[in-house]
């Protein structure tokens, strides 16, 4: 419908779209009413939509830089670390990101950065036992700052954010559109909905998108990867889209950046960005040493000369090896032929 | 008197389990026993003496003059020790420079004591330590002194001086030795055997020294009592006698093969028989240099040197003594030839320390010098093993053989091999690194977060792939335990129906589940408010059994209703208490 008209302007494409909604959202929920789920449908609907109103908005273009995508990184890391939730790791990002859509921030305060997104995600969301205090994060990242710099910068980002940290997420987005779904067709897993969007938003091509864009389009992608894509679930999808409001400009841009991400995801994994760099870890003098270098002594090498080396033969039994070493003087060169017993020559070391 | 003889014997086991020797403590320990035997003489005696009962195996006759620990085995100090001062050789006659030299050196075959009685002999000793002396400085700086004649003299005073039986040593040996704190017992006569030891090795080195010659009496023989000498405690001895030694390996070419075999000989004794000998690391040293001179390709001989040798010399207990010698040899034979470091790492991973600590950490430190210059083909065969060790490493309960295998990680090398091969490594590690997350100690914690990091970093899709493989075997984990334990109450339950159950009732601790790895606390979570619970009913249970039992028949007899052996009665009773004549309940007994 949309790529056949030339006249491809937001507003042209809306209103031609609510038009066929208005028609077709009585069908959609006509098919439902039947149900007996059809009040937990609407339920979910309704639900949907507040939490729509709760996601967090960014001003698109600011936040396009490599040293973003490494604090993602740095996020996702200490998030597996502490076992947390994915709705933990995607508050933080989405606190990140707000707050560099504000703040011009410099390079070696990302880490400091990142990690008070974490913290304060963590604090928030997750179980009081989980939550590492600031001086267990400082010394993962090596001291590069100080717990009291964690502190103040928590400071900071809650005064930039408004002390607005509950937003909707991502995650939770996706797990009421599954749930709508699911009335469908079999749902798309959410783990893997999941897992797709930690990895999308590590990306900054794809975290400009607003929640709902980039849920509707990793949506899209997981039902056709699996195949799920009959009528009724992309009228219901495109409903979605109406509810959420998502125009249809942006979420094909989502749409082409999420795909191409999730390949390079698959097929060359190496490219992932790294983490923000860190110090070193401080090596014991006491623990790690070079044995070999205390073990050199000041005695000259001997050269071995086999060609003048006399033949031994054996006059003791050596109950370990016996061996008779029969040497050859062949053309200045000397080959020698050393003829083991079974046990010996075996030498078997699993 | 049988008491006075006992007596003398607790001093002398009393001294012989002193380490410290000296003239001044034997006028001492004179002291305190005439002490002792004024002593025995004032009580008077009530009792007839007890039988004795003597720890020794023999008591031999009783000297008041107890045996003092020896440090030099000098039984065969010369008779006729009076030495006469021969005139200085750079005021000879080249004619009769030769002669004077003989003289000399036939001179200082006389040995002294310097053991029993240090103070005796003064005169005699300065002459025999003033003529080594200035034969030192005579071989020393000047040419054409070393003629045919000299040689069989030198040597014979060499051997006669050196060659002795060394005293029993005096410091623990194997794990217990502590190179840093247990001091070696030092040559009492090192003031002549420095001086012999050094003239030896200028003669040896002596630029008119003619091997040719030299081998008529540098024989194998000679060479296996200087091998002998090696156990010495005196590390100055032993610096001498390795430098001895690399110069006879290196100008007898006859005598190398021997050399070696003896040496292979040596370790295998100390390995497979004794574990005590103090010249391992001497030794080594020598090796080293040999293997360093090794021509390539390498022979057999070498190889099969390696394995049977030099790994196995990494199962003793003391390696902390000479690991470091050990591990040059090992990395010099992998420098030689590459093709061998998969059978020193399968050796290395075959004779891992299981409960020895310290030694783990430095078969660490060893393991990553090889690491620092293997090919990555060899890298390829060993990985596999390799990291499964590693893993177990990580996970060790010693927080410094945790961070030690932690810290590969900091070597870049060490990273690029792993990451070339991390589809191979990562599910390896992966389980063992995740498990200790939660580490108590913060330096281990901030590297396991470290490596966790890079293995993100390697590879994404793999980590999380072990992620969510990790998460699943975890959860059929706890279901097969919640299994387990249903199946235990269930049984529990038939048996509780059984009408004969009160019989044979035993208080059955109902277990609460798996605890789990040491450090995890998610499995406790739920548990923790049950156990309690649990805890206490048991606590309950378990002391109203035991008043119960206390009732009963005990099933064990308790030991003192067991016959005894007669004889051993009667050596308990003649026991000598420090209250002497107290009578017993031993001795009441057998009254009776």
């Amino acid at each position: 419908m949309v790529q056949g008209t030339i006249d491809c302007s937001e507003q042209v494409i809306k209103k031609l779209f609510d038009n066929i909604m208005d028609q077709n959202q009585l069908s959609v929920l006509n098919q439902i009413t039947s149900r007996e789920s059809s009040e937990k449908f609407a339920d979910l609907i309704t639900s949907l939509e507040e939490k729509l109103k709760r996601c967090g908005h960014l001003k698109k273009g600011n936040i396009i830089c490599a040293q973003r995508d490494r604090a993602v990184s740095t996020i996702r890391c200490l998030t597996h670390f502490y076992t947390c939730t994915s709705v933990t790791f995607a508050t933080a990002v989405s606190s990140l990101d707000r707050f560099l859509s504000k703040v011009k921030v410099q390079p070696k305060y990302y880490s400091c950065v990142a990690t008070a997104c974490f913290y304060l995600s963590i604090k928030f969301l997750d179980e009081d036992e989980n939550a590492p205090s600031a001086t267990q994060l400082s010394n993962l990242m090596q001291h590069a700052w100080k717990s009291s710099d964690l502190k103040r910068m928590e400071m900071v980002i809650l005064q930039k954010l408004d002390w607005n940290l509950w937003v909707e997420t991502c995650p939770s987005l996706l797990k009421t559109l599954c749930d709508i779904i699911q009335n469908f067709t079999t749902s798309p897993m959410l783990d893997q909905l999941i897992q797709k969007f930690e990895t999308c938003i590590n990306y900054s091509s794809c975290a400009i998108y607003s929640t709902a864009t980039l849920a509707l389009a990793l949506i899209h992608h997981s039902l056709k990867e699996s195949n799920l894509m009959n009528d009724a679930v992309r009228q219901c999808v495109l409903d979605l889209h109406n509810i959420c409001q998502v125009s249809d400009a942006e979420f094909y841009e989502c749409q082409a950046a999420v795909g191409q991400v999730l390949d390079n995801y698959k097929n060359s994994p190496k490219t992932h960005p790294r983490c923000l760099p860190t110090p070193k870890p401080f090596l014991r003098p006491n623990l790690v040493s070079r044995p070999s270098l205390y073990g050199d002594s000041e005695l000259p090498a001997i050269e071995e000369n086999p060609s003048l080396e006399v033949v031994v033969s054996e006059s003791e039994s050596d109950i370990f090896i016996k061996y008779v070493d029969q040497k050859y003087v062949y053309g200045g060169q000397s080959w020698s032929r050393c003829i083991l017993p079974q046990k010996s020559a075996t030498c078997s070391l699993e | 008197m049988p008491k006075k003889e006992s007596k003398k014997e607790t001093a002398v086991t009393k001294n012989k389990s002193s380490a410290k020797t000296g003239a001044k403590e034997s006028t001492e320990n004179a002291e305190s026993e005439a002490k002792k035997k004024a002593q025995t003489q004032n009580n008077t005696t009530e009792h007839p003496p007890p039988t004795q009962i003597s720890k020794l195996k023999f008591t031999g006759p009783p000297h008041i003059k107890k045996d003092k620990r020896q440090n030099s085995s000098r039984f065969n100090i010369t008779k006729n020790r009076e030495l006469q001062k021969l005139p200085p050789l750079k005021d000879a006659t080249p004619a009769e420079r030769e002669e004077l030299f003989i003289q000399k050196l036939r001179q200082c075959c006389v040995l002294f004591d310097f053991v029993q009685d240090p103070l005796s002999d003064l005169k005699w000793k300065e002459v025999k330590r003033a003529g080594l002396n200035e034969m030192v400085e005579f071989v020393t700086h000047n040419r054409g002194v070393v003629t045919d004649a000299i040689y069989p003299e030198a040597i014979q005073m060499f051997s006669c001086n050196l060659f002795r039986a060394l005293p029993p040593s005096s410091n623990p040996s194997g794990a217990e030795f502590d190179p840093e704190e247990d001091e070696p017992t030092l040559e009492a006569a090192w003031p002549h055997l420095q001086l012999v030891y050094e003239f030896f090795l200028r003669f040896l080195e002596s630029p008119d020294f003619q091997p040719n010659t030299g081998k008529k009496y540098i024989d194998q023989r000679f060479v296996l009592q200087l091998l002998e000498l090696f156990d010495s405690e005196d590390p100055r001895e032993r610096d001498f006698l390795k430098t001895i030694l690399h110069r006879i390996y290196g100008k007898f070419l006859g005598l190398r093969a021997y050399i070696r075999k003896q040496i292979n000989n040596m370790f295998y004794r100390f390995i497979y028989e004794t574990e005590h000998c103090n010249g391992i690391a001497e030794l080594l040293e020598i090796l080293g240099s040999i293997i360093n001179g090794f021509a390539l390709p390498l022979k057999e001989e070498h190889k099969v040197f390696l394995l049977k040798v030099l790994l196995p010399l990494h199962k003793a207990k003391s390696l902390s003594v000479y690991h470091p010698q050990l591990a040059y040899c090992v990395v010099q034979f992998l420098e030689k030839d590459p093709s061998l470091t998969e059978p020193v790492i399968m050796g290395l991973l075959k004779f891992w320390p299981k409960v020895h600590s310290p030694k783990e950490v430095m078969f660490l430190n060893e393991l990553e010098e090889i690491l620092d210059v293997i090919e990555p083909a060899e890298f390829n065969k060993i990985m596999v093993p390799l990291f499964k060790q590693l893993a177990k490493c990580v996970s060790s309960p010693h927080f410094q053989v945790a961070e030690r295998a932690l810290y590969f990680w900091n070597n870049e090398y060490i990273l690029s091999l792993i990451s070339d091969n991390a589809s191979t490594i990562l599910p390896i590690m992966f389980p063992a690194l995740y498990k200790s997350k939660e580490h108590w100690n913060k330096t281990i914690h901030g590297l396991i977060y470290n490596a966790l990091k890079l293995f993100m970093e390697m590879n994404q899709k793999l980590f999380d792939d072990c992620t969510q493989q990790y998460k699943t075997e975890r959860q059929k984990e706890k279901e097969k335990n919640k299994q387990r334990e249903d199946n235990w109450c269930k049984v529990q339950n038939l048996a509780m129906g059984n009408p004969q159950f009160k019989q044979f009732a035993y208080v059955k601790s109902e277990k609460s589940g798996n605890p789990g790895t040491p450090n995890s606390l998610e499995d406790l979570d739920g548990d923790i408010m049950a156990n309690f619970e649990k805890l206490q009913k048991e606590a309950s249970e378990l002391s109203s059994i035991t008043k119960k039992k206390g009732k009963e028949k005990p099933l064990l007899r308790r030991k003192s209703e067991l016959p005894h052996d007669i004889s051993m009665i009667r050596a308990l009773e003649s026991h000598k208490r420090s209250e002497e004549y107290l009578s017993t309940s031993a001795e009441s007994q057998s009254a009776n």
